[in-house]
């Protein structure tokens, strides 16, 4: 931080005005400190709050212009101007219309990427071809360094050949199913196709599983390749596959390099086509793969995009709730919200964590006409909104419904009661909850009694006050609700203000992402 | 009459949500939702932030209209809001810099005569929080953003169009993943 403070203080020297170090110290200290801000973003603010104190022109001061030196790959820094001598190893397919070129370019002690924007008018340069880029700014994102050109660069090409290191893969081996346990990793498999999945995807041309005595592994083969299809239950030599990785599970991506060849010999495989479903309870649902029947009511049905998805939503019984999917490709009847089904034959899924249910060809579907009391439930996420109709309240002495404009929809102009209540908005990212907490949930969560709220209304002879602090003190942080779903709304039995990280959860995303 | 579906707001980091350009209507009328296209397949109508606000400014002539700019691990958001955000306006025109603040809003894109695209966002709502609810959602996005990179791989009408267009580099979507919760370690 002392040599931003430095730089900083180092760059207004240059402009004739001396500034504090510790007036820039104390700046960023807040602001990289107390208020989590990365340090690039801490400087450039620091800079602007000091040039409006000084008064200090913007375009003046960042036209200083520092003159470009000739640099190697390895030894360029962010923010530098530099001139490089450079071979274009690769030019990416590029759709962003503001990009004019994109690639990685090259010399004898490393590789980085470049871009090159439209608005700059600059030459296309060649793969394969070297070129002298002079005026480049070295930018970093997330570590990485990259080169940009911009308006005051140029380029020449080089007459000489700059020596840019080999681009080779290296060979794949031959490995079984349960040897394919990294990413990236290239290798050639003897297996046998023991499921072809429905494919609705036109760019992917066949997918399913590959199994072999040691164990199996998903595989999806794209349109794209032009690769010859395979056939449920027989066994291929399959060449140059590479293996991704998600969710801690490995697939197998067949690619244009790939070669499929059909073996004589039967390859054994551990595969298990499918359970026994036996009937179960959602609560039951723990453990992927696991085949079941369940007896649930459709609690709620999602919104969705997805073509590939027929229906997605929430099933409930007595006790929980669980989510769950059917695919368009499996051609089942639909479901109705608030309806009671028996689903015999689906499979249960983990996805983050969290179990679903997934239906599928084989799963039947028969609505039942008994009634279904779904457990308590629970839902996280943040709160983004509190609706119209919330805090203070007047309800109909009659009937208890919430009056609007003084008058209920049913017995018109009344005296109403005072109640306090929140119809809250929580969203996780994924779906929405509306949420509903009564007046005891209420004054506990927010700390104001309904006595309270009724001064608070009368001092500031509008009832609205009452909502707005709500909104001020609650909306924008994270909850945990439980309760009991009512139509659209859960109908909270507790709320918890979440306020903590839970730091394994990070080290354990950390470590993922390291491996990968 | 089919129910009115409320949006959910998204989870993005500020470099990707700047490195987002590509809008389009889902539907054939004017009143059909607009959507914003980002480089790791987020369909988004709505998103949720929660940054530092480290500058903001009153850029409106007559009527008040304010900038802000709001930082988290890896970049910057800018809001906007005028007269027809009055409650984010007010607060913006009222607290201090730099506060952390939480923001629901819709993206907004923009184009400048120099083909540059500008994205920002004008917020529903904006409040003043805490630095663990910024945190929060600092874990919040990245598994957000972890399972949208998960899902390029996949055959989503939506992600195979992101990638067509931006030529999505799966590897530095991670590593700002990856950057943004080791912050969370070096705080302390």
């Amino acid at each position: 931080m002392e040599d931003i403070a430095k730089g900083i203080q180092t760059q207004f020297k240059d402009m004739g005005i001396e500034v504090p170090l510790e007036e820039i110290e104390e700046r960023l200290d807040k602001l990289i400190n107390k208020f989590k801000v990365p340090a690039n973003e801490a400087r450039k603010n620091t800079v602007n709050v000091l040039l409006k104190q000084y008064n200090v022109d913007k375009n003046e001061f960042f036209n200083q212009s520092k003159p470009a030196t000739m640099s190697n790959i390895a030894d360029v820094k962010a923010d530098q101007w530099v001139n490089v001598d450079i071979k274009v190893l690769q030019l990416w397919d590029n759709s962003n219309s503001s990009i004019s070129q994109v690639g990685l370019v090259g010399d004898s002690t490393g590789r980085i990427k470049f871009i090159k924007w439209a608005r700059d008018n600059l030459p296309d340069v060649e793969e394969g071809k070297s070129y002298r880029f002079s005026n480049v700014v070295v930018n970093e994102w997330n570590g990485k360094l990259e080169l940009t050109l911009n308006r005051t660069s140029s380029i020449e090409p080089l007459a000489t050949d700059i020596d840019a290191g080999s681009t080779s893969a290296g060979s794949p081996e031959e490995c079984q199913v349960s040897d394919l346990n990294q990413e990236n990793m290239w290798a050639n498999l003897k297996a046998k196709v023991v499921q072809l999945w429905d494919n609705s995807n036109e760019a992917v041309s066949q997918v399913g599983i590959l199994g072999d005595e040691s164990g199996t592994i998903k595989f999806i083969k794209w349109s794209r390749d032009d690769l010859p299809d395979v056939e449920e239950g027989k066994s291929y030599l399959f060449n140059n596959v590479v293996v991704n990785e998600w969710n801690g599970k490995y697939e197998v991506t067949l690619n244009r390099t790939s070669s499929i060849e059909p073996l004589e010999e039967d390859i054994e495989t551990s595969f298990q086509p499918q359970g026994s479903a036996e009937d179960r309870l959602l609560s039951e649902l723990r453990q992927e793969n696991m085949w079941a029947n369940i007896e649930a009511k459709v609690v709620q049905l999602w919104d969705n995009s997805n073509d590939a998805i027929s229906q997605v939503g929430i099933l409930g019984d007595k006790t929980g709730t669980i989510k769950f999917i059917k695919w368009s490709r499996d051609d089942l009847p639909d479901v109705e919200e608030g309806r009671v089904y028996r689903f015999n034959n689906i499979v249960v899924n983990e996805w983050n964590g969290n179990y679903e249910v997934i239906l599928n060809r084989t799963t039947t579907i028969e609505p039942l006409s008994e009634e279904i009391e779904v457990g308590a439930n629970s839902f996280q996420g943040a709160m983004i909104d509190i609706q119209d109709g919330s805090g203070l309240i007047k309800r109909c002495p009659e009937c208890n419904r919430a009056l609007t404009k003084g008058a209920c929809m049913e017995h018109g102009k009344v005296d109403g009661n005072y109640d306090l209540r929140i119809k809250a908005v929580l969203d996780n990212g994924e779906t929405v909850q509306d949420v509903l907490l009564n007046r005891e949930i209420t004054e506990e969560l927010t700390g104001i009694t309904l006595e309270e709220a009724i001064n608070l209304a009368a001092d500031a002879l509008d009832q609205t006050v009452v909502v707005s602090k709500m909104r001020e003190d609650l909306v924008g942080k994270y909850y945990c609700v439980e309760g009991s779903l009512a139509d659209r709304y859960l109908i909270a039995k507790s709320i918890e203000p979440l306020s903590t990280v839970d730091m394994e959860k990070v080290d354990e995303l950390i470590a993922d992402l390291e491996v990968a | 009459m089919s129910t009115y579906v409320r949006e959910v707001a998204k989870r993005m980091f500020a470099k990707e949500f700047r490195n987002s350009d590509l809008s389009f209507r889902e539907g054939d009328d004017v009143y059909s939702p607009q959507y914003l296209l980002t480089p790791t397949g987020a369909r988004v109508n709505r998103l949720f932030i929660v940054g530092t606000l480290i500058e903001k400014e009153n850029i409106g002539n007559e009527a008040e209209y304010w900038r802000g700019r709001v930082t988290d691990p890896t970049g910057t958001f800018t809001i906007y809001a005028g007269q027809y955000q009055p409650e984010a306006a007010q607060l913006l025109s009222e607290c201090e810099t730099p506060a952390f603040v939480a923001v629901a809003g819709k993206p907004s894109v923009y184009e400048t005569p120099d083909g540059d695209t500008i994205t920002s966002i004008r917020p529903e709502s904006i409040s003043i929080v805490d630095g663990n609810t910024r945190d929060m959602w600092v874990v919040d996005t990245a598994i957000q953003t972890i399972n949208r990179l998960h899902n390029l791989d996949g055959s989503d009408t939506y992600v195979i169009r992101a990638k067509e267009h931006y030529n999505t580099d799966k590897g530095s979507y991670s590593s700002m993943v990856l950057d943004a919760l080791k912050s969370l370690k070096e705080q302390i």
